[in-house]
Formats: C-alpha cells, structure tokens, sequence
C-alpha cells in the first residue's frame, strides 16, 4: 500500500480502496469518540454556566452570551475582529481609488424588478439589524449578526448596479477598522482607569459594551460586503484566463 | 417515541444527506445551493438545541453571506462555456437531432 511514497506526485488517487479505508476508519473513530465523550457528559449541568449566571449581573447585560464574548472573554472577541480585518485587507483589490465612497452609476439597464425589491426590503433589513444590536443585551442577537444582516442588506442595495461603493477609499477603510480600534481604545482606556485589559466596571459595562457592540456592527458590515465586491469584482476579466489554464 | 424526537431524527438525517449532497453533487452550482439548504437546516438544529444566538448568527453569516460568497466565487471560476450557450446557438447545431444537454 505504502511502498514507494513519491511526495512530489500530484495527480489523481492511485489506491482508492486504500484511501477509502483511511477515510472510513478515520471518520468512524472519531464519529464513535466524539459520540462517547458526548453521552459521557453532563451539558446541563456542569460546565462554565454556573459561573456566568453567577456574574451576570456585574457583565452590564443579561444575555449570557453576549456578557461571555464581550465581556468576560473580550480578549477572543478583539482577536477574532482582527482576524476578519487581517481577511478583508487580504483580498481587498491592490489598485487604489482615491474617490469617494458611494457612486452614482449611469448605467441604462436597471433591473426594475430588483429595484422595486430592494425598495421594500432594504429598509427592513437595516431596521431589524439595528434591533438585533440593541436586543443582544438581553436576548438573542448581537453584533455579528446585525453585522451581517447589514452586508446582506447592503450586498441587495449595490446589486442592481444603479450605485457603486469603493470599497478602497478612505471612507469605507477606515468604517473597516473602526470596531477594531473602538475595541482596542476600549480596552486599552480600561487598563488606565481599571488596572486590567478590557475589565469593564460593573456600573458602566452597559453603555461601553453598547458603543463596542456597535461599532463592531458597522465594521463586520463593511467587511462582508466589501469581501463579496473583491471576490465578485475580477470575475469579468478573470474568468477566460482561468477556463484557458483549465482547459 | 415523542413527535420531537421523530422531527429530531428527521432533522439529523436530512443535514447528513444535505451535507453529503454539498460535498459530491454533479455540478459546482448544486453543491452551493445544498451548502445553503444545509446552513438553514442545521439553524433549525440549533433552535432546537435553544442556541438562539447561534442560530441567527447561523442563517445570517453562515447561509446568507458565504452562500452569496460562494456564489461570487463560482461566477469567477466558471467555465465560459457555460454561459455562452443559448437556446440558438443549440438548435443552430450541425445535428439538430441531438437532444440539448446544456439546459
């Protein structure tokens, strides 16, 4: 099966049965020690919830999930926005426009349909992403997925073509980076007047978390819907170039 | 055996066939939407599971965004075969016997 391992080699799967083998022993071990390890714990009871629903109220929210990644495991959420950031800037295109951020195209054929749609369902969406924001303090909801439901909201806006943003101005770079530096000003003012990274004060958790929370909205909005215009963008004089190498 | 649990074992097995059916589909554009049928299943998984959070997070960024991510991808790698062909250019073939295999 193993004899001659040749590491350089590239092409398609000599031994399938072999990899098969390895595949189902593989998946079938670590289906049967997750599924172990699962029936052996006790989720409702153990585990770190105790702890939260002790100090709950010190976080300045209600929902537990919101006072974990905000408030007693800020240090991840601060990470986790960078790494999204670090993402964006990755696939942001390299040649730089130095316009304003929202266009006004003159192209002639609008999609009426799509127009019409986004009329109606483009201000709904922006509504319930700013509830989700204000919900995540006492239930359900929170700044990524007002984030992303913003970047859908703003992904049907720019669909039809009648207005362009550019994603490489000033503008949208620095609505990129506001969370990550709103966060980092947060935390960083916090060592000043509380002694520790991101320690927020019982008293005043509400309203910091509320200013985070929302500038991490406008960020993670940004940063999806410019994800999608870098990655949808150089399909037009990307793709003959591609099918010639496949082809 | 409760009706939940009956929609719970329904529920699992149907997100194992999606799942199964986004990895081996025939074409690149059907594994996508199956991604996207997946994301919404496993959100109602997580409901059931009264991990509401996870759930929103799930069908915004997991179906929502990556799905639309996905979708730009493919525009951008798809063979430029695919969209050329029309129903003229099909039935203006040298066989018009040949049934169409495009659309």
């Amino acid at each position: 099966m193993f004899n001659n391992i040749d590491l350089e080699y590239d092409g398609a799967v000599t031994d399938p049965k072999a990899s098969w083998l390895m595949a189902v022993l593989s998946v079938t071990g670590l289906g049967l020690a997750l599924s172990l390890s699962l029936l052996n714990y006790d989720a409702h009871n153990g585990g770190l919830r105790p702890y939260v629903d002790d100090s709950i109220s010190m976080s300045g929210v209600t929902n537990p999930v919101t006072a974990v990644l905000v408030n007693f495991r800020a240090y991840d959420t601060l990470l986790e926005i960078a790494v999204l950031l670090i993402v964006v800037i990755a696939v942001l295109p390299a040649h730089n426009h130095k316009t304003s951020l929202v266009q006004r195209t003159v192209e002639k054929n609008h999609a009426l349909a799509l127009l019409a749609l986004q009329r109606w369902i483009a201000p709904a969406v922006i509504i319930f992403a700013g509830y989700l924001l204000w919900a995540g303090a006492n239930q359900p909801g929170g700044a990524f997925q007002a984030g992303a439901l913003l970047a859908a909201a703003c992904l049907l806006m720019f669909q039809a073509g009648a207005y362009r943003i550019n994603y490489t101005s000033i503008m949208a770079r620095s609505l990129m980076a506001l969370g990550l530096a709103v966060f980092i000003a947060v935390g960083t003012a916090l060592i000043y007047f509380e002694g520790n990274l991101l320690a927020f004060p019982p008293d005043n958790a509400g309203w910091l978390i509320l200013l985070i929370e929302s500038s991490l909205t406008v960020s993670i909005a940004t940063a999806f819907a410019s994800l999608y215009c870098s990655i949808s963008k150089p399909s037009s004089f990307g793709s003959t170039v591609n099918h010639g190498s496949e082809a | 055996m409760g009706l939940e649990t009956a929609f719970d074992t329904l529920l699992m097995l149907s997100s194992l066939v999606l799942a199964w059916m986004s990895i081996f589909s025939a074409s690149l554009f059907r594994c996508i939407v199956f991604f996207v049928c997946l994301g919404l299943l496993v959100t109602i998984a997580w409901g059931q599971m009264g991990a509401f959070d996870v759930a929103i997070a799930e069908a915004a960024i997991g179906a929502g965004i990556t799905g639309a991510l996905l979708v730009a991808a493919w525009n951008g790698i798809r063979p430029a075969a695919e969209e050329d062909v029309t129903p003229e250019s099909t039935s203006a073939d040298e066989n018009p016997q040949e049934p169409k295999k495009h659309v």
